[in-house]
């Protein structure tokens, strides 16, 4: 559960993951703790994407505060519309710095560098692992997909939480998110065990 | 850079349950999601029922729940007794005046050191 003594000086961040019609987010305070998740559907016209982005966003950039909202630069499917993408993140921007919020952009390259640094090659086994270092969105977690069945809807969770905690990684906390994700059961298993 | 503490956990803490907001008002012993909406948004303060209620419901002491509420309350009164046991100090009594400041400064002391 909260622990007290860590919260005044822990760091809480934004992370965000965005699809053409929906995005995912996860609330961090501290690489250990999540405060909020889950995904806001931004399933509109493009020439109103802009204004229906900024709303799903702003009730938690006020409810959360955060000292900085993360996302990944380049998640550009081959499903996904590009120009949505980038006016979302245009949205999503602004509507950052208008609440003088701090937003930052995290390479898709330099976020698998660091799975595949721990072991997590493919897309389930980062969610394998945010959904052992987050028993709360554990149940969220799927088995690995087929190539014909389409991707889960709580995806974009675990894909704002990879980033997350990547960011955490890179700029906060880099020793208290590896020996986090040190202690992982997967971690600890064989791969041959984790993708199974 | 440091976040400010919030005012409470409530919505945390229903997430990981699992609960919905009208799952929740109803275990609080209202007709809708309104009122638990409202707490976790931090728009109304429960009564002490209510969050005695939560207290069960989590398992949580209140003081927990309500972290950055509790924040808050802990700073003004720490700053009012202060304010008291400098007021005592300077006052001058005598008899049993005296002793009943001198057992309320004791008090204080003993109240800081716990």
């Amino acid at each position: 559960m909260i622990d007290n003594a860590e919260l005044p000086t822990a760091e809480r961040l934004l992370a965000l993951e965005i699809r053409s019609q929906k995005m995912g987010f996860v609330v961090f305070e501290g690489p250990t703790r999540l405060l909020d998740w889950g995904f806001r559907s931004h399933a509109h016209p493009t020439r109103r994407l802009r204004e229906v982005v900024a709303k799903r966003v702003r009730p938690l950039l006020f409810r959360y505060g955060p000292s900085a909202v993360v996302m990944r630069r380049d998640n550009h499917y081959s499903s996904q519309n590009p120009a949505r993408l980038r006016i979302s993140l245009g949205a999503i921007r602004k509507e950052a710095n208008r609440c003088a919020v701090e937003f930052r952009l995290l390479r898709t390259k330099s976020r698998k560098h660091f799975f595949v640094q721990v072991g997590c090659d493919a897309k389930h086994q980062v969610a394998q692992l945010i959904a052992e270092l987050f028993e709360e969105i554990s149940w969220m977690a799927q088995p690995k997909r087929k190539a014909w069945h389409s991707e889960s809807y709580h995806t974009v969770i675990f894909d704002a939480a990879a980033t997350g905690l990547v960011s955490f990684a890179t700029e906060f906390n880099p020793d208290a998110v590896r020996e986090l994700i040190a202690n992982t059961e997967s971690f600890r298993r064989p791969l041959d065990d984790v993708a199974r | 850079m440091q976040s400010q503490i919030l005012a409470n956990y409530l919505r945390t803490y229903r997430k990981r349950s699992g609960l919905s907001q009208r799952e929740l008002g109803l275990l609080l012993g209202y007709t809708n999601r309104g009122q638990a909406s409202r707490h976790e948004q931090s728009k109304t303060s429960p009564p002490l029922a209510i969050a005695l209620a939560y207290e069960v419901i989590y398992r949580a002491p209140v003081s927990t729940l309500f972290l950055g509420m509790h924040d808050g309350v802990k700073t003004t009164i720490e700053k009012r007794l202060a304010a008291m046991e400098e007021d005592l100090q300077g006052r001058s009594a005598k008899n049993s005046d005296a002793e009943s400041i001198a057992r309320r400064l004791e008090w204080l002391m003993e109240r800081r050191e716990h």
